[in-house]
């Protein structure tokens, strides 16, 4: 079934089933007891998870769904040998009966089955080894079925049986205490787990009847298995672990495992009801699960952590004493004052002595990992909660997963003692006709009301999810503390960098929406109101993590300018946002290249510290696999040593190694970084002791939130926040001349082309040709382009200004605003923002772009001269002969004079005089358009074809012909055409092929 | 030290029942917290209850009893005045083992008593008595 459950066996195997470890793991029990598992079982169970792979006894088991009851006799001869008289009914086999359906029937055969375990240890007493041969021995025969019965046998309620299960199987060893030890010599005492496990077994061991009956696949191969003295289970490994998993191998489930985070049986549940409770806890306890596992790999591989006491939210406690409570243990506990603080020491025996107590709460996983005896210093980490109890005069903490030991107080020497988790004093177990209120409730309905009204809330957090403020800093603590239905409860302070709009790529739901757009924008021209756009902002927390947030739809595209100057820059709050999804670098380059470009940070930034990087933990554990320490304040002074990096990996986070370059020679001064984290990385150098903070690269992921216009509240004092990184206008050549193959860029920028797909400017994409005075200068020393071509694509939303401004056949001058740079290519996209530069308009987006302007370009533009590098869209000059014509496109026609139009129609009364459809006059005199293109060879550019569509003006000069008379086009005599040179012409490049030979199709422009 | 988690819990069901009864919502830290206390109790419970499984019947005598519709269909009749189910999780886990407090069933019933979420049936005297002295298939 799940991974987890076949880990967990593993590591009940471990110490069972393979020779090799079985003897290094009972060596250890003995010296180190509290190392029983970690990395015995992570060898057995890589052995483990080989064998898997290969065995073909799997199948044969798999289908067997017809052998339960072969299996069950399995289980029952071994107990038909031991069974005895003396019969105790404590150890009735329970976990045969979890199936709910078989219940009534099972529960009848228990109160027959009862084993008597201790028959069997008087012959193991005498040799240490013999309890582990016999324990192997016992699984073998038995464990088979001991772990599998309860699932054989369910057929329906899983989830119950398999609790109960892993309750067992967690108890082999750490249950050790097992109520009935007492006659057992003493010096069996490390060994005690496997007899412990071995009563365990027994205990679900039935009393059967057949015996003959036994033939089960896995007979065969517990048969095979002559394990009569410790010498003879030296098999190989892959032997063992083949029949063992051969018997272990269920037909539904996989092997049990340990938990490694606390009860995680819930991973296996079905669906729960959508929007249920069930599900959001088991939400919360996914995070929450992968937050233990990270923190306990972190706190392991960190010991240092230890150190660090006085942060907010970190409980330094003592414990007092220990009391196990059901699963859990309860430790009363004193908060601890480190000795020679000044403060004064409470005395134990004085008044203050409940004030100062609290009562912590263990669950069993942890307790195993902390094994909490008197006198040890615990440190609790939040999240934990607090919880007060009527009647009670101290608080009890609640959730203390994050819990670690700093002191111990038992001595090395009786660690075999406290080793034992359950060697707390186990508390009586409660008395069951004592109901809790709620169910009186119920009988007496009224009763209760009063004692409610002065029920406060009792239960408060220190660093979860519910104990936040209502304000906070990071946008990641808020989204990670999110609520219900992924909206974030809390009020973020954040830095809007960007404001910009995106198109809305279909607007069904617009005619909805249009009623309640205002009627002012019925006077903007047509193409603004094609579409609906939606206003975003690019936020950015204090500590450096980004957020697009999308806002409302914007009434009219022309408002996006009103929000740049409202919001932009700001210091805002955030409030009622919800989280609509991650998005990561890999999936959107194009926004990451924005946020890049505002990396990095204007001013340094906010780190999360331990305590808070501890309540991240629930949550997303990547974004807190971090941290960083503080650069100390004197040390800024000295200059930060330069490392070079060895290699990074990634694990949970990204680890990195540095050589430092003022390292003495060898050995070498290695600096293992603590990790990646959002604003770089802190360099933790040991030679120099000195800390330096590196502006790494940016965080990877940022998260898309919704809100609303209210969403945004820029806060008090209306001045631009020092994290704003405002859009640099560069100079174009400066662009293209940068090595950055895919950057952000601002600039300003003269229009002098413009190429659309479609009639509407704003529908489809738009090619714009750009130059700005630092092209059109002299350039002796690093030659560049005259002009760059931008494609303003359609998920870049243009204002109705700038839509007319493009209309307008004048060049204009225009701001482009966080533009693309893509592989040398100019892209208005996803947060780019188009404005008209306008002398009439002085506050433009950013003051500091319009300084490049100030030199006035020269009259007419210098373009280049096409060559081999000429790419499509870009504008050249060009001079050439004549070489050819294509006489397919040469034709000439009339047109109207008012408009244009082509759309004529000849009036029935007269003849000569047209009528034009699309501006409803008549037209006397029609235009003559004339169309030629033809072939050029040009001197500078050699075995390519040059195909060049003429304006009516240079044909007219080819032709010789001073005037169109009419719609009479005179015809021409390509004999008089070739030959004839033209240009210069500037010339648009539409096409470029180069295969198989260079063919550049050219339209000559008119600037 | 006395026994402590009968009052963890007890309080922890009026919180339940104090803050539902304000805002219909059980807040994240306290399913956080149950979740502590009980274990995977606490999660299978609260499926329970999002699938409305619990009953209270009550019969013209005045005699009253819970019925948890237990996963697999079965009906579970627990007790009001102690704490009794006779799943086989609470006849291991609590009575035997000693390791929980509560079945998922009877914690279902606490919860849904606190959030105001049982159902009620009612029932004959005859059928009251034969569900109470279990003589009877529910």
């Amino acid at each position: 079934m799940s991974s987890r459950k076949r880990k967990k066996y593993t590591k009940d195997i471990q110490c069972v089933f393979f020779p090799d470890d079985v003897g290094t793991g009972v060596q250890k029990v003995g010296i180190e007891p509290s190392s029983l598992s970690s990395v015995c079982s992570a060898k057995s169970w890589e052995k483990c998870g080989d064998s898997f792979v290969d065995t073909p006894v799997i199948k044969n088991l798999k289908s067997s769904g017809r052998k339960l009851s072969a299996v069950r006799k399995l289980a029952q001869t071994p107990a038909l040998v031991q069974t005895s008289a003396n019969e105790d009914p404590v150890h009735i086999a329970w976990s045969s009966s979890d199936s709910e359906q078989s219940d009534n029937e099972t529960q009848e055969q228990h109160l027959s089955r009862s084993v008597q375990p201790q028959q069997q240890r008087p012959h193991k007493q005498g040799r240490p080894t013999a309890p582990i041969r016999s324990y192997t021995r016992e699984l073998h025969t038995h464990s088979a079925d001991k772990d599998d019965l309860p699932i054989i046998d369910t057929d329906s309620d899983l989830d119950q049986s398999e609790e109960d299960v892993e309750k067992d199987s967690g108890q082999q060893i750490s249950d050790c205490e097992s109520e009935s030890f007492d006659e057992k010599p003493k010096d069996l005492n490390p060994l005690k787990p496997t007899n412990a496990t071995e009563l365990e077994i027994s205990g679900y061991v039935s009393d059967g009847e057949n015996i003959g009956d036994t033939m089960t696949p896995s007979r065969p191969d517990s048969e095979s298995f002559p394990l009569q003295t410790g010498e003879g289970s030296r098999r190989s490994v892959s032997d063992w672990v083949r029949s063992a998993q051969a018997m272990l191998q269920t037909p539904q489930k996989a092997p049990d495992q340990q938990p490694k985070t606390p009860e995680d049986s819930a991973k296996k549940k079905r669906k729960f009801q959508s929007g249920g409770l069930a599900e959001r806890l088991n939400r919360l306890q996914c995070r929450q699960r992968s937050a233990i596992s990270f923190w306990r790999h972190q706190s392991i591989s960190d010991t240092s952590t230890a150190t660090t006491v006085d942060r907010p939210g970190v409980l330094a406690l003592e414990v007092l004493e220990v009391q196990k409570e059901c699963s859990m243990q309860l430790a009363r506990c004193e908060h601890h004052q480190p000795p020679g603080d000044g403060h004064q020491h409470i005395d134990p025996a004085s008044g203050e002595r409940a004030r100062a107590h609290v009562l912590v709460l263990f669950n069993r996983d942890t307790a195993a990992q902390l094994i909490p005896a008197p006198r040890d210093i615990i440190h609790i980490y939040p999240p934990w909660q607090s919880l007060s109890i009527e009647g009670f005069s101290c608080d009890i903490i609640l959730n203390t997963h994050f819990s670690q030991k700093v002191f111990s107080a038992s001595k090395p020497s009786d660690a075999s003692s406290s080793r034992n988790p359950l060697s707390a004093e186990r508390c009586a177990p409660y008395c069951l006709g004592k109901i809790f209120g709620l169910l009186e409730a119920c009988r007496t309905a009224s009763e209760n009301d009063a004692k409610q009204g002065a029920v406060p809330n009792a239960l408060c957090n220190f660093g979860g999810p519910g104990g936040l403020t209502k304000h906070c800093l990071s946008l990641l603590e808020a989204i990670e503390g999110l609520g219900q239905a992924g909206s974030v409860g809390q009020d973020v302070e954040v830095v809007v960098q960007r404001v910009f709009s995106v198109p809305l790529p279909d607007c069904s739901a617009v005619s909805v929406l249009k009623p309640r757009v205002p009627s002012r924008s019925s006077s903007a021209p047509p193409p603004a109101e094609k579409g609906n756009t939606r206003l975003c902002v690019l936020v950015q927390d204090s500590y450096g993590m980004f957020s697009v947030v999308q806002l409302h739809l914007l009434p009219h595209k022309d408002d996006l300018l009103q929000y740049c100057q409202k919001w932009q820059g700001k210091t805002c709050v955030l409030r009622d946002i919800k989280v609509v999804r991650r998005v990561t670098r890999e999936r959107s380059t194009r926004l990451f290249s924005l946020i890049d470009s505002l990396w990095p940070p204007a001013m340094p930034l906010r780190d999360h510290g331990n305590a808070q990087s501890t309540s991240n933990h629930v949550g997303s554990v990547e974004s807190e696999a971090f941290r960083t320490r503080q650069p100390s304040r004197q040390q800024a002074s000295v200059p930060p040593c330069r490392l070079l990096l060895l290699y990074r990996c990634r694990l949970s986070s990204v680890t990195m190694m540095f050589i430092c370059d003022k390292a003495p020679p060898p050995p070498f001064c290695l600096h293992t970084v603590d990790t990646e984290r959002r604003g770089g990385i802190t360099v933790k150098c040991s030679c120099l002791k000195q800390e330096s903070r590196a502006a790494g690269p940016a965080l990877s992921f940022c998260y898309l939130l919704s809100g609303q216009e209210s969403s945004v509240e820029p806060s008090e004092g209306q001045t631009v926040s020092t994290l704003y990184v405002p859009p640099t206008g560069r100079t174009l050549r400066d662009i293209l001349q940068s090595e950055r193959k895919t950057c952000r860029c601002s600039f300003v920028a003269t229009v002098i082309y413009k190429r659309m797909q479609s009639s509407d400017v704003g529908q489809g994409e738009v090619w714009l040709v750009l130059t700005d005075p630092s092209l059109q200068e002299e350039q002796p020393e690093r030659p560049c382009r005259r002009t760059v071509a931008l494609c303003v694509s359609t998920s870049c939303v243009l204002t109705s200004s700038v839509l007319e401004a493009l209309h307008s056949s004048a060049a204009c001058c225009v701001l482009f605003r966080d533009a693309i740079k893509e592989h040398g290519v100019l892209l208005c996209a996803e947060q780019s923002v188009v404005e008209v530069q306008s002398t009439t308009r002085p506050e433009s987006l950013s003051q500091s772009l319009t300084d490049p302007q100030a030199k006035t370009l020269p009259q007419p533009v210098i373009l280049d001269l096409l060559s081999l590098e000429t790419t499509p869209n870009s504008l050249c000059t060009l001079t050439g002969v004549i070489v050819g014509v294509d006489e397919n496109t040469a034709y000439s026609w009339p047109a109207c004079s008012h408009c244009g139009s082509d759309n004529l129609e000849k009036l029935a009364e007269r003849p000569q005089n047209f009528h034009c459809a699309s501006c409803k006059s008549a037209v006397d005199r029609p235009d003559t358009k004339i169309q030629l293109e033809v072939f050029l060879s040009s001197s500078s550019l050699n075995n390519c074809t040059l195909k060049v569509k003429l304006q009516k003006k240079t044909i007219m000069s080819v032709l010789n012909v001073a005037s169109l008379e009419f719609n009479e086009f005179p015809g021409y005599d390509v004999e008089n055409v070739l030959g004839k040179e033209v240009g210069p012409l500037a010339v648009y490049v539409r096409v470029v092929t180069r295969k198989p030979a260079l063919w550049i199709g050219l339209e000559e422009i008119c600037l | 030290m006395p026994s402590l988690l009968p009052a963890v819990a007890e309080q922890l069901f009026r919180d339940i029942q104090k803050i539902y009864q304000e805002t219909s919502q059980i807040p994240d830290d306290l399913l956080i917290a149950l979740k502590f206390v009980f274990g995977p109790c606490a999660l299978q419970a609260l499926d329970l209850v999002d699938q409305h499984s619990v009953t209270c019947l009550s019969s013209p005598s005045g005699r009253k009893a819970f019925q948890v519709m237990g996963g697999s269909g079965r009906l579970y009749t627990c007790f009001l005045s102690c704490h009794y189910c006779p799943c086989p999780a609470f006849a291991y886990t609590v009575l035997r083992r000693n390791e929980g407090l509560l079945c998922k069933h009877i914690l279902a019933a606490y919860l849904c008593q606190a959030m105001g979420v049982t159902q009620q049936e009612s029932v004959s005297d005859q059928q009251m008595s034969m569900l109470l002295s279990g003589t009877t298939a529910p």
